[in-house]
């Protein structure tokens, strides 16, 4: 029997377990809410416990490279697993009766083994399948329990997500057709160059900036995200878009030697600054809560796009890459939480007519007050921490424009995250609803902000782990 | 390469940014839907014409992993089926 | 704007195609995989890769099909579909064919260890009788969503099953890791509860996906 902390067991357990709760979730249908929630923090507990095992990789099924594949952690790797892993927990806590809709919860698990399939994967067509099981179980549940709109969006998320994996598919068949090699440091170790590294970067940069909802592929993003339930909402800007653009960084980074990231860095930064342009300036007219939450990671994502733009030339732009993708999942998953609370309270989620909902939401309104401020970069945010290692990097790199940059999309944000503060302070109407929901949701969303903040201060053992050597 | 993997490769690549463009610029969820199919049906092509090996042998790999491959697109054409259901049939209540 | 996408996308695909054409060929892993095939416990190198040498694969594609049987049911709107073969012949085709298909799905089981066939052909065949059955309006077990969506899950459990008890078994035990002396056994197991698990989630599609009137 391997020990319990040795990767072989911990790594395995990591999809295991979720898709031993996806099976519960069938046998025990009336328990499925509470399997998928219990699931949830049980795959926090192991990828806290899973620091442990930083640096480890095991072969599934006892097979090495090239014929069988690997699962890697990494300090990169656990840094995903560890911001993508609170936000289910908490999320599963404030929504049990999204939940307790058919199928949800058992898409819930599968969510979260595709998530941490992805994570952990080593073997680029693995990486292919594991884009299938979130990109299939995300689209299914932005339309679960909810209404036409929802429905219309999650079908063209749906063919997005098709359409991105098609090209990612294409880029690993020719990668193979060229290496006869899948995982990832066996194919980096063969040198690829010319049209046979350049035509799959290409396809699969397409195809995963495309499901990960960068600009100007972004279209399908604010009608998806805007209309699925909150705690679906929470999931999908949190974690399901930064899996796409953790397999680009994975590729940019491990496979692709440095000279094409640097050749490619322009575009990068082009479509990132597009991103927070786009994005910002359609948060900032939106006329509709959830819509100018999602407008909001439409332009949070460009910050992640425009960091990877640098990431040739500093290593420190990738911890700003993390940084970013940590804070915004923290930051953006209380904030879809809170908003939703207040949104029922309200009755509506139009922004101009949105009043207080009263004292006994404090917590999710503490919670929309600290989620703003880590989107808009405020000190000592997350945020902030990202926004300033990479302004540091690409002042360093010569790009003195990015800091300025950086510093107008902060003030744009802050913008409409005031709008919406303002409305909350409108007294309410007189037959104001009382919090239904519980006191549980509330928290849940605060725990998520404040970890959101939290981060601002952990700049260093980030930056630790993402750059070390694996 | 020899004239018949050309022709094989030719297709493949033509049967991919066919259905590319049906899944991209169809206006009917329907043809989208086929059109993915027509995508996935090119890069399979593709790796089934990387499987012929030197003198003959195959390489079972590419096999498998089309195999896999036609499994996760039928599966997401089914569920793309039932969304198609829900999208018309919401949209009369 | 639609012809210039749709002229982008040929000329993606020129790029492309120029792209594999200059590119040499590797020669791939049909050695390899064929050297270690002793190990594996069957003799159908494609077998060997789908459920040993990549067997994980295989596990995900498995949670594909039935998170996406679970999802088609959960939207599908609920809507009896009415028998669409109507008619003597047709019933009396689908009695007489439905033994055949359950047999030749059995021996596609079996005969994937040593020569084409395995889990998946078995289960398209099996799945195309069922809905034949269905179609005919007699409508063949599982019958109910919710069995359905548990027997879908059969191939996913085997999968996790097998793959923990051989690593709990063994001395430093990694998941899936077959022992060479009983893994043509194991794989059989598990393609057989999978040949199960992926008919009912080709059945549960195509019940979401039926057109109603």
């Amino acid at each position: 029997m391997p020990t319990a902390a040795s990767p072989d067991a911990v790594l395995a357990a990591l999809v295991v377990l979720p898709l031993a709760a996806a099976l519960g979730t069938l046998v025990l249908p009336r328990l499925a809410p509470a399997v998928a929630t219990a699931a949830s923090w049980a795959n926090l507990a192991l990828v806290a416990f899973a620091f442990g095992t930083i640096g480890g990789e095991t072969w599934l099924a006892g097979w090495s490279a090239p014929l069988g594949i690997g699962l890697r952690l990494d300090g990169l790797a656990w840094v995903f697993l560890a911001f993508s892993a609170p936000v289910f927990a908490l999320a599963a806590s404030a929504g049990r009766a999204t939940l307790a809709e058919d199928g949800a919860a058992t898409l819930w698990t599968t969510l979260i083994a595709g998530v941490n399939a992805i994570f952990l994967g080593a073997d680029l067509f693995n990486l292919y399948v594991g884009l299938e099981v979130v990109s299939l179980s995300a689209a299914a549940l932005t339309a679960v329990g909810a209404g036409a709109a929802a429905a219309r969006a999650a079908l063209r998320y749906l063919f997005v997500g098709l359409g991105g994996s098609l090209l990612y598919l294409m880029a690993v068949a020719s990668i193979y057709r060229a290496t006869g090699a899948l995982d990832i440091g066996l194919v980096a170790s063969m040198g690829l160059q010319g049209p046979a590294l350049a035509t799959p970067l290409a396809l699969a940069t397409a195809g995963l900036l495309l499901k990960g909802g960068v600009a100007p592929f972004h279209f399908w993003l604010p009608p998806a995200h805007g209309n699925a339930a909150p705690i679906v909402s929470a999931a999908l800007s949190a974690v399901v878009v930064k899996t796409a653009l953790y397999v680009l960084l994975r590729l940019w980074l491990d496979v692709a030697p440095q000279t094409a990231l640097a050749d490619a860095a322009p575009i990068f930064r082009a479509l990132g600054l597009l991103a927070v342009v786009v994005g910002g300036v359609a948060a900032l007219r939106a006329l509709r809560l959830k819509a100018l939450i999602a407008y909001s990671t439409v332009a949070q994502l460009g910050y992640m796009a425009l960091a990877l733009g640098f990431a040739a030339e500093a290593p420190g732009a990738t911890v700003a890459f993390v940084a970013f993708a940590a804070a915004h999942a923290l930051a953006k998953s209380g904030l879809f939480v809170a908003a939703g609370m207040i949104a029922k309270a309200n009755g509506h989620d139009e922004v101009p007519r949105l009043t207080d909902p009263g004292t006994a939401y404090g917590p999710a309104k503490a919670a929309l007050a600290i989620s703003g401020g880590a989107l808009a970069g405020l000190p000592p945010t997350g945020g902030f921490l990202a926004k300033w290692t990479l302004a540091q990097d690409a002042a360093a790199a010569g790009a003195w424009w990015v800091a300025p940059a950086l510093v107008a999309a902060g003030l744009l944000t802050a913008a409409y995250m005031a709008r919406l503060a303002t409305a909350m302070m409108r007294d309410p109407p007189e037959n104001a609803a009382a919090d239904e929901g519980g006191p549980l949701r509330g928290w849940s969303a605060l725990a998520l902000a404040s970890a959101a903040l939290l981060l601002g201060f952990l700049g260093a053992p980030l930056a630790a782990l993402v750059e070390a050597e694996p | 390469m020899s004239p018949v993997d050309l022709l094989y490769t030719a297709v493949a690549v033509a049967l991919f940014g066919l259905g590319l463009g049906a899944l991209a610029l169809s206006a009917r969820p329907l043809k989208k839907l086929l059109g993915a199919n027509v995508m996935g049906t090119g890069v399979f092509s593709l790796l089934i014409v990387t499987a012929r090996g030197p003198d003959g042998a195959t390489d079972p790999v590419p096999h498998a992993l089309v195999i896999t491959g036609i499994v996760v697109t039928v599966a997401a054409t089914g569920l793309g089926l039932a969304l198609i259901r829900r999208t018309r049939s919401a949209s009369k209540d | 704007m639609t012809v210039l996408v749709g002229v982008g996308f040929a000329l993606v695909s020129l790029a492309l195609f120029a792209a594999l054409v200059a590119t040499p060929e590797a020669p791939g892993l049909g050695a390899l995989a064929r050297s270690e095939i002793a190990a594996t416990g069957v003799s159908n190198p494609v077998t060997a890769v789908l459920l040993d040498y990549r067997a994980y694969d295989t596990l995900l594609e498995l949670v594909v099909v039935l998170l996406a049987a679970v999802a088609a049911g959960a939207l599908a709107p609920r809507e009896p579909a009415p028998a669409q073969l109507d008619g003597p012949v047709a019933e009396a085709a689908a009695g007489l064919l439905t033994p055949g298909i359950v047999l030749m799905a059995g021996y596609l089981l079996w005969i994937g260890s040593k020569a084409p066939g395995g889990a998946f052909q078995a289960a398209s065949l099996l799945a195309g009788g069922l809905i034949l059955l269905e179609v005919t309006g007699k409508t063949p077990p599982p019958r109910s969503e919710a069995v359905t969506r548990a027997v879908a899950g059969l191939g996913v459990l085997a999968f996790l099953g097998v793959g923990v008890g051989v690593a709990v078994a063994a001395a430093n035990g990694v998941f899936l890791d077959h022992p060479a002396s009983i893994a043509g056994s194991l794989i059989l197991a598990i393609e057989s509860a999978a040949t199960l698990g992926i008919a009912a989630g080709l059945l549960a599609l195509f019940r979401a996906g039926t057109a109603s009137a």
